[in-house]
């Protein structure tokens, strides 16, 4: 009824949760598609030799998830970020499509012969 | 396994000794759950703590599922029942499972940011990023147990 009788809305919580998750989609299939091209990002990331890369792969969604999101809150804390709504959005949107296509094998196993 | 109560072993019996098919069953029902009151909740903005709720067991349980299957994975590996783990965790659904656990973090999160005004007009990118989320980590979790068929 009155503004003054809802409870405060932190934007800034769920613009950051929606920015990191797309953030961290974004370097998941990044860092997939460098782990199957790379033989020393794949020995990098193999943190756990019986696991192979997915243990690195698996800690590092969970940490980027964490830190961005704990960025986002911090930059964002106590502004008004209604302008970004709409393009966080969609940002997260691509970045969902981006993970689901580039996460196929078909996808990221293509090599080009030579 | 030997069945307790049947007198001969049964699918139940096999399904039951995987602990992580056993979540993954239990996180799908809850999944189902979830959708449906998504599909409620314009209706009925109070729906959106028992939303809560429901994302929650679901990220727990999708963690206890991650776990197990990794971990009793390793352990078969341990026991050379697996030659080459690393190959054999090096399928799709292995890197595809991550997609629904955070997009039910995210749609958890923005949840409990709104609370009910979730479904009020300034809200609508959220209310659909929600939605999204919610039916997008429904049909992941379809995919990863289609492809285990395989």
């Amino acid at each position: 009824m009155f503004p003054f009788f809802h409870k405060r809305i932190h934007e800034s919580v769920a613009l950051s949760a929606m920015l990191a998750a797309a953030l961290t989609l974004q370097i998941a299939w990044v860092s997939n598609w460098l782990v199957h091209r790379s033989e020393l990002i794949r020995q990098r990331f193999t943190l756990d030799e019986a696991l192979g890369p997915l243990s690195g792969l698996y800690l590092k969604t969970v940490v980027a998830y964490v830190l961005l999101f704990g960025i986002g809150v911090l930059v964002f804390r106590g502004r008004d970020v209604s302008h970004w709504r709409e393009r966080a959005y969609g940002f997260f949107l691509f970045s969902v499509l981006m993970f689901v296509l580039l996460t196929l094998p078909i996808v990221y196993e293509l090599q080009i012969g030579g | 396994m030997s069945p307790l109560l049947l007198a001969e072993e049964s699918l139940i019996g096999w399904a039951l000794a995987d602990a992580g098919l056993v979540l993954f069953g239990v996180t799908l029902l809850f999944v189902g759950a979830t959708l449906t009151l998504t599909i409620l909740l314009r209706r009925d903005p109070k729906l959106v703590w028992p939303l809560v709720g429901l994302l929650t067991i679901q990220i727990m349980l999708l963690i206890g599922m991650i776990v197990l299957d990794v971990w009793g994975a390793r352990e078969m590996a341990t026991l050379g029942a697996v030659s080459d783990l690393s190959t054999a965790l090096a399928t799709h659904r292995y890197l595809l499972i991550q997609l629904p656990f955070l997009l039910m973090v995210v749609a958890e999160t923005t949840l409990i940011v709104y609370g009910e005004q979730i479904v009020e007009r300034h809200a609508r990118p959220y209310y659909l990023a929600t939605i999204l989320s919610v039916w997008l980590a429904f049909a992941a979790l379809v995919a990863i147990g289609m492809e285990s068929m395989f």
